[in-house]
């Protein structure tokens, strides 16, 4: 007796369907599951045993051999519960429908309900691509995958459940597809909670505009987390597509669960400076996702950047450069998205305080050098915006008043963010931080009057040359921030400002 | 100045400070003789006499057969010449303090000593604002031919070499360690500038570290070499106030720039100005005391900007208050003022007037 069924999986990013065959025969009685599964998969014989028989269906007592084909390809987690179980009851007679329109991913437990699984929403888009129509998954998965279209997602909620639905007796509605709307967006922080700080505030808009990597150095207290975590506020919306792009990494990494299924707001990710590179570029025995891919369309925060382990920031080169990465184990290559806005914060000095108006600085000249060497040069050259972000005092505390909300600045970054849409749309690229050598050609000519005032302040400011494309990167956007067809004097002369850490004067 | 590496005397003036490191012993000579020659030519009698302690007399004998070719030979492959107390190309003022150094190495051109000279010193730590002062100073001071002295180290030091380099003017440092040792290394640049077409100084040996105890004692040069020391932003042990006392010890004149009472940067010069140092708490000052034009003139920029920061630096967030200005074109107009080098932005982030 033989029966098959469809199933999904995943590695990384990448999805393959697989079909559960189910061959039983006469013989003393065994159950194998061949196919390279995983610990996981083979213990999958205890529950699919133990689930059949306490839904009072009968388990055949003779030879059982389960194939997981494509059988190169190596399987892990428990999603083929389901999809076993149901192969079984078919090759046994217990399920006599036909069952090609339909596929099934699902954890069992012992007394035959379905628990949830990892990773639905690329499973569901896999499966509406090869063109199966029905797709059986646990309940609380149904929201995710439902944002697929041309799918429908039958909620389950049991091995006796799902066998009803499909002989007929029950019937279950499918899950609505949906559209995701921009109002689920309820942000808990506003700018306008910053008071002061104007010159960051601007620098972030910019950076809301053209996604540049910003570096904040001020003392401890100033307020760089507070700025750094409401930069998503005043970023553009995401679009269906970009939702269902990141709601697969959060999926692959389980991050989904628990209720917020879908990932509709761009992500912040602020992990801890003891992370190591695996943590953070992904990795591990399955080669998951890290945090850089995490905070893919969002923004990843590193506060105290100076304290990050310099093999791990040196893992961001590749990634800031090509917004994605591509990690490499024994068994697996998998290639994530990493295209995310890097804010990082940093003390001026060891103490913290060089600078400060009201703390005494305790360091010497040279450790506030060394301090400022320990960033390496080639991450620098990846932070289009340098900012300055100062400690307030009490009396300045209380006399700002505060400014322009998150949902009004917000609107000028959208217009600025379509324009370079508009702008690029015969380009591989999407935003002004994006741009290549050549695209700063095309697209950032100068004047004459222009030219000369940035050739100018590369020499008498110290710049150095390296941060002449940067200059031009940045007021690119700040033009688009003011709707300016071209970029002028003033645009550049603004986006000097944010250059301060390439400022050198040799003579003191 | 002969292109030789050094003279007859000054070769006898470096064997004995090969012979006999320590100090006391030149001082000795230089007390109770008249001269290197009239020493080495007195019987060792007479020298006992005088107190010339036994114990040393063998390593006189060794001094009076020392060669010292292999040392000249090796001073001279560096390019670095040398200058005793008896050569007349010896700067006079620092002939006449107390301790002298008997030899000097030196590198580059030895004339700009010769001139006016003023010496301008503070500390490695210091504020934006107190570089900018140092920078305008040596600047104006070495464009109507003053030579700027100073000891190279970071901060205002860096400062005063480089306001005479930026204005084509002479300037030139003392070193408290060897001159084939480039300390701190971040002054580099200055140190080239220097060794090319300034002058450098040592009374250390080629390969002598920087050790702690060099510099007090290199302060008594910097002060000596000139009539006039300015000190600008001195904390309250900053080694300037070292060189400061040395001054006053010298009988030189001690000027100072005053700070804000609360400012850990002046600590130091506001207690030399509470002890009678000179004050200076503006260029027209130097120009009076100097007895100096400014041909330069101010330029005269009617922004508004400049109008609010005439009063105090002020942050970016008081400059938006005070001008109702946006920030965008508040931060456009503030390069363009960077530029052209009439404001600059201090450690804490404060936007501060140039002239």
């Amino acid at each position: 007796m033989f029966a098959h069924v469809h199933g999904f999986h995943y590695l990384g990013l990448q999805t393959y369907r697989i079909n559960v065959e189910v061959d039983i025969v006469a013989g003393l009685p065994a159950f194998n599951i061949v196919g390279l599964p995983d610990a996981a998969i083979k213990e999958s014989r205890e529950r699919v045993r133990s689930a059949i028989q306490n839904s009072e269906f009968d388990f055949p007592m003779r030879k059982i051999t389960v194939n997981l084909a494509p059988a190169d390809i190596k399987k892990e987690g428990p999603s083929f519960d389901l999809p076993i179980a149901i192969s079984i009851l078919k090759a046994t007679g217990q399920i006599k429908q036909p069952l090609n329109d339909y596929c099934f991913s699902g954890e069992l437990s012992l007394t035959g309900k379905v628990r949830p699984i990892k990773g639905t929403l690329l499973l569901a888009e896999k499966a509406a691509k090869r063109g199966t129509s029905f797709f059986l998954l646990p309940e609380s998965n149904a929201r995710e995958a439902a944002l697929i279209e041309n799918i429908k997602v039958i909620p389950v909620k049991s091995l006796l459940h799902t066998v009803s639905y499909l002989r007929g007796s029950e019937k279950i509605t499918h899950f609505p597809s949906y559209e995701v709307k921009q109002a689920t967006e309820n942000f808990s922080e506003d700018l306008s909670e910053v008071k002061g700080q104007i010159l960051a505030k601007r620098a972030l808009t910019i950076s809301a505009a053209g996604a540049h990597n910003m570096l904040m150095m001020g003392s401890p207290g100033a307020g760089k987390s507070m700025l750094a975590k409401r930069l998503p506020t005043i970023m553009p919306p995401l679009s269906k597509k970009e939702i269902i792009d990141i709601t697969k990494i959060f999926s692959v990494a389980g991050l989904t669960n628990n209720g917020h299924n879908l990932i509709a707001k761009r992500p912040y990710r602020s992990p801890h400076h003891t992370i190591s590179s695996a943590g953070l570029v992904g990795g591990g025995q399955s080669a998951k996702p890290g945090e850089i891919s995490l905070s893919h369309l969002g923004v990843l925060f590193l506060d105290e950047l100076t304290e990050f382990r310099r093999d791990s920031l040196e893992c961001l080169r590749q990634p800031l450069e090509e917004g994605k990465i591509s990690i490499s184990r024994a068994l697996r290559q998998n290639t994530y998205p990493a295209n995310f806005c890097l804010i990082a914060a940093i003390n001026p000095c060891r103490c913290g305080f060089y600078g400060d108006k009201v703390k005494q600085c305790l360091c010497t000249p040279s450790e506030i050098r060394r301090y400022k060497q320990k960033i390496s040069g080639p991450l620098l050259e990846r932070i289009d915006l340098h900012v300055n972000v100062d400690r307030l005092t009490k009396e300045e505390l209380i006399s700002y008043k505060s400014n322009e909300k998150s949902s009004e600045i917000r609107q000028i970054v959208i217009d600025a963010y379509s324009r370079q849409k508009k702008r690029f749309t015969k380009e591989k690229i999407n935003l002004n931080s994006q741009m290549k050598p050549a695209h700063i050609k095309k697209y950032c000519q100068l004047n004459k009057e222009s030219l000369e005032f940035i050739s100018q302040a590369v020499d008498k400011l110290g710049l150095s040359g390296r941060s002449y494309d940067k200059i031009l990167r940045v007021s690119r956007t700040i033009a688009d921030l003011q709707s300016a067809e071209d970029i002028k004097t003033e645009h550049i002369a603004e986006a000097i400002q944010y250059r301060q850490y390439d400022r050198q004067n040799t003579f003191g | 100045m002969t292109d030789k590496t050094l003279s007859a005397k000054a070769s006898l003036w470096l064997a004995t400070k090969i012979i006999f490191p320590k100090e006391i012993i030149h001082r000795w000579i230089l007390k109770n003789s008249s001269g290197i020659n009239n020493f080495l030519a007195r019987p060792e009698k007479s020298l006992t006499k005088k107190g010339w302690p036994k114990i040393l007399l063998k390593d006189l004998r060794k001094l009076k057969y020392f060669k010292v070719e292999k040392y000249i030979r090796k001073l001279s492959e560096n390019n670095i010449k040398a200058l005793c107390i008896e050569d007349l190309s010896y700067p006079p003022l620092l002939k006449n303090i107390e301790d002298p150094p008997p030899l000097l190495f030196f590198k580059g051109n030895l004339e700009i000593l010769l001139k006016k000279t003023v010496s301008i010193v503070g500390s490695r730590k210091c504020s934006k604002q107190g570089i900018a002062f140092a920078k305008k100073v040596s600047n104006l001071l070495s464009k109507n031919g003053y030579t700027i002295i100073s000891g190279l180290a970071l901060g205002i030091d860096a400062a005063a070499h480089g306001g005479a380099i930026e204005g084509d003017g002479a300037t030139a440092a003392v070193l408290g360690c060897g001159l084939d040792i480039v300390y701190p290394a971040m002054n580099k640049e200055i140190f080239k500038h220097l060794e090319n077409r300034g002058c450098l100084l040592s009374e250390h040996f080629l390969g002598d570290k920087p050790l702690k105890h060099h510099f007090p004692r290199r302060n008594r040069i910097i002060s000596g070499l000139s009539e006039k020391l300015m000190v600008i932003e001195a904390g309250e042990r900053s080694g300037a106030l070292i060189t400061a006392n040395l001054a006053l010890e010298q009988g030189r004149e001690v000027l100072a720039v005053p700070g804000n009472p609360n400012e850990i940067y002046s600590k130091g010069s506001n207690r030399l100005i509470k002890d009678g140092a000179f004050l200076i708490d503006d260029i027209k000052d130097i120009e009076e005391l100097f007895e100096i034009v400014n041909n330069e003139k101010i330029p005269k920029y009617s922004d508004p900007l400049l109008e609010i920061l005439k009063e105090k630096p002020l942050s970016i967030e008081e400059l938006e208050h005070a001008s109702k200005d946006s920030t965008p074109s508040l931060l456009a107009k503030l390069t363009k003022l960077e530029i052209e080098k009439i404001i600059s932005k201090n450690e804490s982030n404060k936007y501060f007037l140039l002239f």
